[in-house]
């Protein structure tokens, strides 16, 4: 897969999260331009075109979603959310934040940041396929990202 | 009843003073009743003291005036015998008028000054017939008066006195007798009158503003040894007792009468009543004085004694004020061995214990602050945690059951078809368990922020929320007039949804459902209840209804968690209320909770935030 190409990146610790979210997107052939990183460092090296994706990637060509788990271990989804969102180039990606739980203490410091969505993950496999659906057809299909990166 | 308030009134006036204006104030008035009274009785003993020394005094003096007059009418008396039975006035009488010249002479003898006007000679038949000479009396008219006069006594007396013109004069008549026989009379008129140097040395007698009175007894004339007077004896049985008397100026006088022995004479004197109460009044002046001066030492030393009181007292009233409202304050001084001394002490060890007491509890709230305000932190980490963590694995768990299901449906038998089946559903209520815990563990640590809450609004929207009007589901549905309270909007709401969420529950298997719903007052509080015709409860298990986890109904009967009765239960006593249930099993159940009710101020407090 081009790098340069990718529709979403998807920021998720849990391989299983991971699987069952890319398995609904899939199903709705939202997948096909998916990239999985497992840690907010990974994340930030593939946003920024750095580390190991310093020769393969430009940084011009963001993804036009990303999907940011909040509990992750080393770099946390908050703090990857500030670098993307302080980043000159990077501010205007959409980011919408996955979290497991309603008691979530950082709900209005992704706000404050410039997290784009919030999304509590539901625990039934029917609700959580109906998000994972509605925020792939809301933010590739039907959302016009901004003109500055295409 | 005015008398009463007026009472009070007083009563409120002078407590309106302060302490150390009424300490003095009252001995001011208490030392001027008893100066009033003191001056008051001692005056009038003073005065009565004097007015009887006065009254003896007069008494005393009329007597000897009296004695000492008497005893000098009587020389005159003895002269004027002497003179009547010389020879040549006998013989002349008798006829010899040889003697006419010595006779003549003997009278003349008989006025040794001009107060002696006239001397007459009378014949048996009262007839004057010979007189001295006249030329003293002065005028003419008044002369010829004397001479009309003629008295008629036999015996040697002095008579009334007689007013002529604007002098008084007196007759002495004595017999002239020749051989035990009256042959004649003598009579010598007298012209009543003083000196002004003897009238002094009377008064100098007597006493000063003391003046002498001589009259007839009957009181037809009235003289003060210088002109006529008015002077009245107001009672003649009262005439030897001293008696009062306002005199021709109008000056009160103290006066007695004495008559005089061998006359038909009566003395008078008075005393100005101003002089004999002369010292009285000074004794009363000097009073006034000494009081006033008493008034205004005890009105000094009443004000020093409160100043002493008082001033302590403020500085201890200041430094309670200040403890009162937080401030640290420096001791007390009160540099003294009395109740006040002892006061401030122990005022002072007081402000140091509160002090004191005041620091430890403030560092023990500090401690206590931080230790819950951590342990806090740490509940909220671990619900976090808690719902983080747990749900991750269920999700897992439920998700690949499902994918299990989905997409290797053909390689499952009908047994692991109904494995995966309870699998997940154990699994989902997994995820309802934690997250019902999760919202009991809030509730506990929920701020309650009371606002006005429209509770017949709210129960409707909750009933709307329920019960979709298109559900189909037919429920008679009673809803009282539902009064307003004051309490936290959402969890009051999450109250009327766990209860009525229960009614429509446990009466579904009702051929028909009916719910009352309704409230009363109970004291201060407003009671509401939720009435249902479900399948109730056992009452011998009321205590476990609105415990956590507890239920009493199995889950495949009526599915839930558990949690909703310990919730109701943990926000109605947050709001200072109470929750509790009556049931008849298969009859229905009824669920009371109460509030207090609504203040006034409440809502007004409300108002005016939301207006502000």
């Amino acid at each position: 897969m081009n790098p340069n190409s990718v529709d979403v990146l998807l920021v998720e610790d849990s391989l299983h999260d991971a699987e069952l979210t890319i398995r609904e997107l899939k199903k709705h052939n939202m997948a096909n331009n998916l990239f999985h990183v497992t840690d907010g460092e990974a994340a930030l090296d593939f946003i920024f075109a750095m580390g190991h994706f310093k020769t393969n990637r430009d940084i011009g060509f963001p993804p036009k979603l990303v999907l940011l788990d909040i509990q992750m271990p080393k770099l946390s989804g908050i703090e990857v959310l500030r670098a993307i969102k302080t980043g000159n180039r990077t501010k205007l990606v959409p980011v919408v934040m996955l979290t497991s739980s309603r008691e979530d203490p950082d709900i209005a410091t992704c706000y404050d940041l410039g997290a784009n969505s919030y999304i509590v993950k539901p625990v039934n496999f029917e609700g959580f396929a109906d998000a994972i659906k509605n925020l792939g057809v809301y933010w590739l299909l039907l959302n016009q990202p901004p003109v500055t990166y295409t | 009843m005015r008398f009463v308030m007026k009472n009070n009134n007083i009563q409120s006036a002078t407590r309106r003073f302060s302490l150390q204006h009424r300490l003095p104030l009252w001995i001011c008035l208490l030392l001027l009743g008893t100066v009033i009274a003191c001056s008051l009785i001692s005056y009038i003993g003073v005065r009565n003291a004097a007015l009887q020394i006065g009254s003896e005094r007069l008494m005393a003096l009329s007597g000897q005036l009296s004695s000492m007059f008497s005893q000098s009418s009587q020389n005159i008396l003895t002269a004027t015998r002497t003179a009547a039975n010389s020879e040549q006035v006998a013989q002349f009488l008798r006829g010899d008028t040889t003697m006419k010249r010595q006779a003549k002479a003997a009278l003349d003898k008989l006025r040794p000054d001009s107060t002696w006007a006239l001397v007459v000679l009378l014949d048996e038949g009262w007839q004057p017939v010979l007189r001295s000479r006249n030329d003293t009396v002065r005028p003419r008219a008044g002369f010829d008066r004397l001479l009309e006069q003629l008295p008629t006594a036999d015996s040697a007396s002095m008579g009334k006195f007689y007013r002529v013109e604007q002098s008084i004069y007196y007759p002495v008549i004595v017999p002239v007798t020749y051989k035990q026989k009256i042959i004649g009379h003598l009579l010598r008129w007298k012209l009543q009158t003083a000196t002004p140097k003897s009238l002094e040395q009377l008064s100098q007698l007597m006493g000063t503003k003391a003046k002498l009175y001589f009259g007839n007894a009957d009181g037809s004339v009235w003289t003060d040894l210088l002109r006529q007077v008015s002077f009245q004896v107001p009672d003649s049985t009262q005439s030897r007792r001293p008696f009062q008397y306002k005199d021709a100026e109008g000056k009160a006088v103290l006066a007695a009468t004495a008559p005089i022995a061998h006359t038909p004479w009566v003395l008078a004197i008075t005393f100005s009543r101003q002089i004999v109460l002369d010292a009285a009044n000074r004794f009363l002046r000097w009073i006034i004085l000494v009081g006033l001066i008493l008034i205004i030492i005890g009105i000094c030393v009443g004000w020093q004694i409160s100043r002493n009181i008082i001033l302590p007292l403020n500085r201890l009233t200041a430094a309670a004020q200040a403890i009162a409202s937080g401030e640290r304050t420096e001791p007390v001084t009160v540099d003294r061995n009395d109740e006040l001394g002892t006061l401030a002490a122990a005022f002072n060890s007081m402000g140091v214990q509160v002090h004191q007491a005041k620091q430890d509890l403030e560092k023990k709230v500090k401690d206590r602050t931080i230790q819950l305000e951590s342990a806090n932190r740490e509940l909220e980490s671990f619900s976090y945690s808690i719902s983080h963590d747990l749900r991750a694995p269920l999700r897992a768990i439920i998700g690949f059951t499902t994918i299990l299901r989905e997409d290797h449906t053909a390689h499952l038998s009908d047994e692991a078809k109904r494995i995966t089946a309870i699998i997940k559903q154990n699994t989902e209520k997994m995820g309802h368990l934690i997250d019902d815990l999760l919202a009991f563990a809030k509730v506990g640590r929920l701020d309650i922020r009371k606002t006005h809450i429209d509770t017949h609004e709210m129960v409707h929207s909750v009933i709307n929320e329920l019960l979709p009007a298109d559900t189909g589901n037919y429920i008679d549905l009673v809803v009282d007039a539902l009064p307003p309270i004051s309490g936290d909007r959402s969890a009051i709401r999450q109250v009327w949804v766990n209860l009525l969420s229960n009614a429509i529950k446990y009466s579904r298997n009702q051929t028909r459902q009916r719910i009352e719903i309704g409230s009363y007052d109970l004291d201060a509080q407003t009671v509401f209840y939720i009435k249902d015709n479900g399948v109730g409860f056992d009452e011998r298990y009321k205590d476990k209804l609105f415990k956590v986890f507890q239920r009493l109904h199995s889950a495949q009967e009526f599915e839930g968690t558990g949690i909703g009765l310990a919730l109701v239960e943990k926000i109605i006593s947050k709001h200072s209320g109470k929750v509790w249930a009556e049931s008849v099993v298969d009859k229905g159940s009824c669920f009371y909770f109460s509030l207090p009710k609504e203040d006034a101020r409440a809502i007004r407090i409300n108002i005016e935030t939301m207006n502000g």
